[in-house]
């Protein structure tokens, strides 16, 4: 561990804590619908989407309407995603005239993106259209991102509300979480980051003369280099405000032109957090007890600052096999050090192990070092981190309304201890919450296990392996834990884009993300309909040190039960056969 | 081809909607 990288860790950890409040407050009255600053400027346009669609924002939604609302909504963009990908050659905005996505890749990149996943079976810079990656991909980097805040906002009023029927409209969350919370964020990004370099143009792809030509694999000299650019600066910011994930190009955020420099590397990363963390405020305000949220967001920073730390030191220590290549491993002023195979060195060692333990404790994906080169321990913690459950800190929405999942089985589990009815904020959890919490926590683990065992047993599964033993196990095994809890992030020697990979992976993204949110949506409706209990000298404190334990512990517990045995077979197998050569 | 990869995707949008009045069933049949 340097001291350059702790401090730049340290700086990076506080100025996202120190956001949390201001944005957090500001989140809370969008959703609360108070004056929030930017009601003037933005109130019109919000009545006139009000008007075109026909929608009544007064109109408060049961559960099950509210539901309803948000899979009819994902299905439409499902199709439109799909349709404008199918026809990308005859659309305008493809000066490269790429030709039509072909139908397989087309299913899983339109459930990607329409998930939140953003997982990435092709290059965007050899296969998309400008058009698609406008109008297709950045959309639904939007509403995708707006649908999970919408279902955490419904889940939030399923605890605030007292006997009441509804937890909201749907249509009215979407569009205030659109235009108040993702557009002006993504705009000041946007900007941020074109003044580093990130490009933003329409112009078509950049013939250049090379400094130092080069030969090619066939011996032949190569003058020339094509220069991909395009419209990236704009998509890149909602890619990171919305945790989707989904870079521009191929290489995401490692490419030079998507996250020049350390600055644009900083904010990048700022943003992953910047909503999730903030959420949590907002969830204890909304509920009237920001102690509620304080305490949900120290439970996440202790297991992020725990499992960063295991990553910084198995990355910056490297491996026996590079140190005995004689490869320098000491950092120093005019090197990192460490395991630097798939980072970039305008990062190091702490910027991209840092990167790593963000984009996988959220559900955002987009890497800036390649993760499928960490050592087996330093690749471990994002695997494990996606398997948590990405609830440290989570997806934009997403990852909270997991955590409070998880919230509501650890008192669960408290009242089994001391033989009393749970309660969590003032609502008694019984039965039917129980056993969709169950189901929450237990269907992304399933989609995982079940999608890897498929495609280790099968040949078309075993064909996408570029990495035979426990590396190979460890490479499926990420894509599949990765695709079931919507991260987007791959260990990516896996060759994911065949119709196996394709159609295994989408169907895991859909239930990861759909059903999940079912399920949650459901408890939301029937926490909402429960009158309030008052806490009396038996009630478990939820805002407490005691409590920030029992959420820890029963995270990790499940996390590890569910996959230490899978685990065993990959990275930790590895380390074991790494250390012993 | 699209039609089957549409008919799959839009198929389980429909298994998720019956899932919401399964559960709102098991609710209490509201």
């Amino acid at each position: 561990m340097t001291a350059s990288g702790v401090i730049q860790i340290g700086l990076f950890l506080t100025a996202v804590l120190l956001l949390v409040k201001p944005l957090g407050w500001y989140i809370a009255r969008v959703y609360e619908n108070k004056p929030c600053g930017l009601d003037r400027v933005l109130g019109p346009f919000e009545r006139a989407i009000y008007r075109l669609c026909g929608i009544n924002p007064a109109n408060e939604m049961g559960w099950q309407r509210y539901t309803v609302a948000m899979l009819a909504f994902s299905a439409a963009g499902f199709v439109t995603l799909y349709a404008l990908m199918r026809l990308q050659c005859v659309l305008p905005l493809n000066p490269h005239h790429l030709a039509a996505v072909p139908p397989d890749l087309s299913f899983n990149t339109a459930v990607s993106f329409v998930t939140n996943t953003n997982w990435q079976a092709y290059g965007g810079e050899t296969t998309m259209s400008y058009l698609t990656q406008m109008l297709g991909l950045a959309v639904q980097n939007f509403l995708s991102a707006a649908t999970g805040m919408a279902v955490l906002v419904a889940l939030i009023r399923g605890f605030a509300r007292r006997n009441s029927q509804t937890i909201g409209n749907f249509w009215v969350d979407l569009t205030r979480s659109t235009l108040y919370i993702l557009l002006p964020l993504s705009l000041v990004l946007a900007i941020l980051l074109v003044s580093q370099g990130v490009v933003q143009t329409f112009s078509s792809y950049q013939k250049v003369t090379l400094v130092e030509p080069t030969t090619d694999v066939n011996g032949n000299r190569v003058n020339e280099q094509i220069i991909a650019v395009g419209p990236a600066a704009s998509q890149i910011a909602i890619k990171h405000i919305g945790t989707n994930g989904g870079g521009f190009f191929n290489a995401n955020s490692a490419h030079p032109l998507e996250n020049p420099t350390p600055l644009s590397n900083f904010l990048e990363m700022l943003a992953i957090l910047l909503i999730p963390t903030s959420l949590c405020y907002t969830f204890g305000k909304m509920v009237g007890d920001t102690r509620q949220g304080w305490a949900i967001l120290a439970s996440m920073v202790i297991i992020f600052i725990g499992l960063l730390a295991l990553c910084c030191w198995s990355e910056q220590k490297g491996t026996p096999q590079l140190a005995s290549a004689g490869t320098d491993l000491r950092a120093s002023p005019t090197q990192s050090g460490g395991n630097m195979e798939g980072k970039e060195v305008r990062f190091g060692i702490f910027n991209s192990a840092l990167w790593a333990t963000a984009t996988t404790g959220t559900s955002c994906g987009a890497v800036n070092s390649m993760h499928d080169s960490y050592t087996p321990l330093g690749g471990m913690v994002p695997m494990w981190l996606i398997q948590l459950g990405e609830v440290i800190f989570g997806g934009v929405g997403s990852g909270l309304y997991g955590m409070l999942v998880f919230a509501i089985l650890a008192v669960f589990i408290a009242g089994l201890m001391v033989g009393r009815t749970p309660e969590y904020l003032g609502k008694k959890i019984e039965s039917f919450e129980m056993k969709m919490a169950s189901l929450v926590v237990l269907l992304p683990i399933l989609l995982a296990l079940v999608g890897t065992a498929a495609a280790v047993v099968t040949k078309a599964g075993q064909a996408g392996v570029s990495n035979p033993g426990p590396h190979g196990f460890s490479e499926i095994l990420y894509g599949y834990s990765s695709a079931s809890n919507n991260n987007g992030s791959v260990f990516a020697g896996l060759a994911a884009n065949s119709p196996f990979y394709n159609i295994t992976t989408a169907i895991a993204m859909l239930g990861g993300r759909f059903l999940f949110k079912v399920l949650v949506l459901a408890i939301a409706g029937a926490l909402a309909a429960k009158k309030y209990v008052p806490s009396s000298a038996g009630t478990l404190k939820t805002s407490g040190p005691m409590f920030v334990v029992l959420l820890i512990s029963v995270v990790v517990v499940v996390g590890a039960l569910s996959f230490i045995p899978a685990l065993a077979l990959g990275p930790i197998v590895e380390h074991l056969m790494m250390i012993g050569r | 081809m699209d039609a089957i990869y549409i008919g799959i995707g839009v198929a389980f949008f429909v298994v998720s909607w019956a899932l919401v009045r399964f559960f709102s069933y098991l609710q209490g049949g509201k």
